[in-house]
């Protein structure tokens, strides 16, 4: 798949996350203050915030090369957002809208807030190899990834606190709805 | 900490007492192409409700028993209605499960999270759609 992206991209935000939780009590600007055993569940949690980072860049990288798809998405990108900020890591906005789609920067997913807006101009995320030439099949890859992930969550609860294993479960509920509505066909909106 | 644990799955129980009984209403109102999936549902949540049946004495508890009837959050007057009545059960159930997860350890948490899982999986087969945070009423 895409071990070198995946790996590089959670150790990054493992160490946006413990940077976070020492700025408490650092006084700031000095040396790194001297490392204590983190918080119970931090590594799961940091763990599951990168998780929710590297399946974001999924998302966008399959709505990029199939802006057909980019409104189908677009809802359940929102719903990842939101995990990523649960776990505590502030999201990337969605990316630019690919031509030929309707309102350019729309709505940002979420109650993001606004000042991610005029942010310092972000160098376009990492590419995301290996998104399926065929819009179905795209779908599919974004479903293998979301039901793996689904998994990897219900298996890392066992070992969480009681408030993250709640999260995690919730989460990992959430990504096998995800499946369901990636692999459905197309004209299911059946609502009654 | 146990007492937290034993109340959580007799909340789980109770819920799933309540889904049981609900399902008959939606089973009996819904349209014709989806009587299988409210068969299905109906049929998973007595074996969830067997299952915590046996949890709750696991844990030394008595189990709760299911009311004789219990008060429908709205008139089921047809199809569309039974479905959002179906969402609306896999919520609660969600829920407790949720509640459970977070009292819970080892296999009963494991269980619990199964159970939220595929309450949320159902309840995004009625929709057509998710929410973010299934079972977590504080975070929709």
């Amino acid at each position: 798949m895409i071990p070198e992206v995946a790996r590089l991209s959670r150790r990054g935000v493992v160490g946006v996350a413990a940077a976070g939780a020492l700025t408490g009590c650092s006084g700031g600007g000095k040396a790194p203050a001297p490392r204590r055993p983190p918080a119970p569940g931090a590594a799961a949690r940091a763990r599951a915030a990168a998780d929710s980072l590297t399946l974001l860049r999924r998302y966008d990288a399959v709505a990029s090369a199939h802006p057909g798809l980019a409104v189908r998405l677009a809802p359940l990108r929102a719903e990842v957002a939101r995990h990523a900020q649960a776990f505590g890591v502030r999201p990337p906005g969605a990316p630019a809208v690919p031509p030929g789609s309707a309102s350019p920067r729309s709505a940002p997913p979420g109650p993001a807030p606004a000042r991610s807006a005029s942010a310092p101009a972000r160098p376009s995320a990492p590419p995301v190899p290996g998104v399926p030439a065929a819009p179905r099949a795209a779908l599919s890859w974004l479903a293998a990834a979301e039901r793996a992930l689904a998994d990897r969550r219900a298996a890392a609860l066992a070992a969480a606190p009681g408030d993250l294993a709640r999260l995690l479960a919730s989460v990992s509920a959430a990504g096998a709805g995800h499946v369901v509505l990636l692999t459905a066909p197309t004209d299911r909106t059946e609502d009654s | 900490m146990s007492s937290t644990v034993l109340a959580a799955a007799q909340a789980a129980l109770a819920a799933e007492h309540a889904a049981v009984y609900g399902y008959g209403a939606v089973g009996g109102r819904v349209a014709a192409s989806r009587e299988a999936q409210a068969r299905q549902a109906y049929d998973a949540h007595r074996v969830a409700r067997d299952a915590l049946i046996r949890t709750v004495t696991d844990l030394g508890g008595t189990p709760v028993a299911a009311a004789a009837a219990y008060e429908l959050p709205f008139a089921v007057s047809g199809p569309a209605a039974a479905v959002r009545l179906a969402a609306v059960l896999e919520d609660r159930v969600a829920g407790a499960y949720g509640d459970l997860v977070g009292a819970a350890t080892g296999g009963v948490r494991r269980d619990a999270a199964a159970g939220l899982r595929a309450a949320a999986v159902r309840a995004v087969r009625w929709r057509g759609g998710s929410v973010a945070f299934p079972g977590l009423a504080e975070r929709r």
